[in-house]
């Protein structure tokens, strides 16, 4: 009796599951599919061809929009691992814990807050403020440089958590043995300290990266201050409006989901790396 | 040594504490023109406090929250059958329920869109069984849309509330032959109560302001928060940035209101449960 019910429940909870991954995959799973479509209607099958992959690869505007999505990601990504380091450095050796669990709640406090607030609220200052200044020192903040500066500050948020995780599992023991041995503080710092860091450096840049592929919100409010600049989910989201849809938003679409996704998946992987290189099971996110 | 924390603090105070001060200060400007600070008054919060837009306020509130509990509600199984599965297929599964969170929030509500539509595969079908829903244009097709867009946000925070649940109790339940519906009420739900609270906020308060599931699956024809923050700043009619600014300031107070009344609800039953423990344990 007792067995019959727990494997009713088993069942139960697997048909569920399958039927959430179904949910949850198949639309996007059509999606891919349909950008093999050889109609010129989005939504007519009409066989299996590669046009609309050869002409969207050939389309100036979808590679000036992967162009500005691949050198924001860059740029940003460099950005905040770069600060995102030197702040988990400060806060590993912050002796005062309660400064150090203060500037951690800043540091995440874009994961928290809702993105459209971040996004108006950085159209407003840049607008308002940090475009006249820039001018007037002799630098035009454009919108690709307004958009570094907001997918800086949200990749910021999730580099520093990454690399501060990374810290508490760093190998003090290590550093003193080089100290004790001679080294100098230069040698310790890029002979000890780096080396142990490379998994969480890795994992910093691709979800950094990733953060910046997919954001839609801050691209969207900066990229209509002054001349327009497209990314690729703002590409995709300009081409969903339009009147007569082909498959080559599918094509875009799928190419925007398959680049993201590598960085993402790649980011979560190598964040679950220790220092000696075997998976630790233990989410360093 | 010191300074290394100056940049990512100055940083953030640049580019998120700064905006959000300039919001508020901008919110208290009397008129649209406004661009500079000049004056102090409350003009635009008695405008968003009121018909119609208090309605819009009230409304998204209303279906953020119920559309949260639903994503909870239809995650904690699967979740919970995960937490307790043996690593191997735990991993698998669990990889399986997180890939969706990679993959890019526009393209996965398009590819929603396509199929939901009148004309789309999925509304076609389910009409074939009788079940003719508006799952475009309306209410109800935002609200669905919303449930399908954060659902893969809730998997991961709520794994690691199960995984991290202390299991003694439990198996104590279970042994004294509690069902399943006792272990969850009187075990499981106390026991996680803050994770679920946090997964639950995690999930409610982006869909809270969030523009584009409204925007694409609405049509333009629902309004929520999120879309007429978006027209006060980027619509086609005059744009007003005071206006715009107070309404993300009532977003962020709605917010806040509900993260501070969890939190109370939260330490009052934890002060109850442990008056009661103690009590018991006089007796």
């Amino acid at each position: 009796m007792v067995n019959r019910t727990s494997r009713l429940k088993k069942i139960g909870i697997l048909v569920w599951s399958i039927l959430l991954l179904f949910i949850l995959y198949c639309p996007v799973l059509f999606l891919v599919v349909f950008g093999f479509n050889a109609s010129s209607y989005a939504l007519r099958w009409e066989g299996f061809s590669l046009r609309w992959y050869e002409k969207t690869l050939e389309n100036p505007e979808m590679l000036s929009a992967l162009f500005n999505s691949i050198m924001v990601a860059t740029v940003s990504t460099c950005f905040a691992v770069v600060i995102g380091f030197l702040y988990a450095l400060w806060s590993h050796r912050q002796q005062n814990k309660k400064i150090a669990a203060a500037g951690d709640s800043l540091m995440s406090l874009p994961l928290f807050m809702p993105e459209i607030v971040i996004a108006i609220g950085l159209l407003v200052v840049v607008s308002q403020i940090f475009r006249p200044a820039a001018s007037n020192i002799g630098i035009p903040l454009d919108s690709m440089g307004s958009i570094i500066l907001g997918h800086t500050t949200l990749a910021l948020g999730y580099a520093a958590l990454v690399l501060r995780n990374r810290f508490k599992c760093y190998d003090l023991q290590q550093e003193l043995a080089a100290i004790d041995l001679g080294a100098t503080p230069r040698q310790v710092f890029f002979r000890v300290m780096l080396p142990q860091l490379v998994p969480g450096f890795a994992a910093a840049s691709c979800l950094s990266f990733a953060v910046s592929l997919d954001d839609f919100y801050v691209s969207y409010f900066l990229s209509t201050g002054g001349s327009s600049l497209q990314t690729l989910p703002i590409y995709i989201w300009s081409l969903q409006g339009r009147r007569a849809m082909t498959p080559e938003i599918n094509v875009v679409s799928s190419l925007l989901l398959f680049i993201a996704a590598f960085f993402f998946a790649a980011g979560l992987l190598l964040s679950r790396i220790d220092a000696t290189g075997k998976q630790s099971g233990k989410d360093h996110l | 040594m010191k300074w290394w924390g100056l940049p990512a603090k100055i940083w953030m105070s640049c580019f998120i504490l700064l905006p959000f001060l300039w919001l508020v200060l901008l919110s208290l400007q009397p008129t649209a023109a406004s661009t500079s600070i000049t004056t102090f008054d409350l003009h635009q919060f008695s405008r968003a406090l009121t018909p119609p837009y208090s309605n819009i306020i009230i409304d998204s509130v209303a279906m953020s929250f119920l559309a949260a509990l639903t994503v909870l509600a239809i995650a904690v199984p699967v979740t919970w059958s995960i937490s307790r599965m043996p690593s191997k297929k735990k991993n698998l599964w669990l990889a399986l329920f997180t890939i969706p969170l990679g993959l890019n929030f526009v393209v996965r509500i398009y590819a929603w869109f396509v199929l939901f539509r009148p004309e789309g595969i999925f509304s076609r079908a389910l009409r074939g069984f009788g079940l003719d829903f508006a799952f475009v244009s309306s209410q109800f097709g935002v609200f669905v849309g919303l449930i399908y867009g954060y659902l893969p946000i809730m998997f991961l925070p709520l794994y690691s509330v199960f995984e991290k649940m202390e299991r003694s109790q439990l198996e104590a339940a279970q042994d004294l032959g509690a069902s399943t519906l006792q272990r969850w009420w009187h075990i499981i739900i106390p026991e996680t109560r803050s994770g679920l609270f946090a997964s639950f906020l995690f999930v409610f308060v982006p869909m809270l302001g969030e523009y584009l599931i409204p925007r694409m699956i609405g049509g333009g024809l629902v309004a929520t928060l999120g879309t007429q923050i978006e027209g006060q700043f980027l619509g086609s009619g005059r744009p007003n940035w005071p206006f715009g600014a107070a309404l993300s300031i009532c977003l962020l107070v709605a917010a806040a209101a509900v993260l501070s009344s969890s939190f109370i609800l939260l330490s009052r039953q934890k002060s109850e449960k442990s008056a009661r423990w103690s009590i018991a344990h006089l007796d």
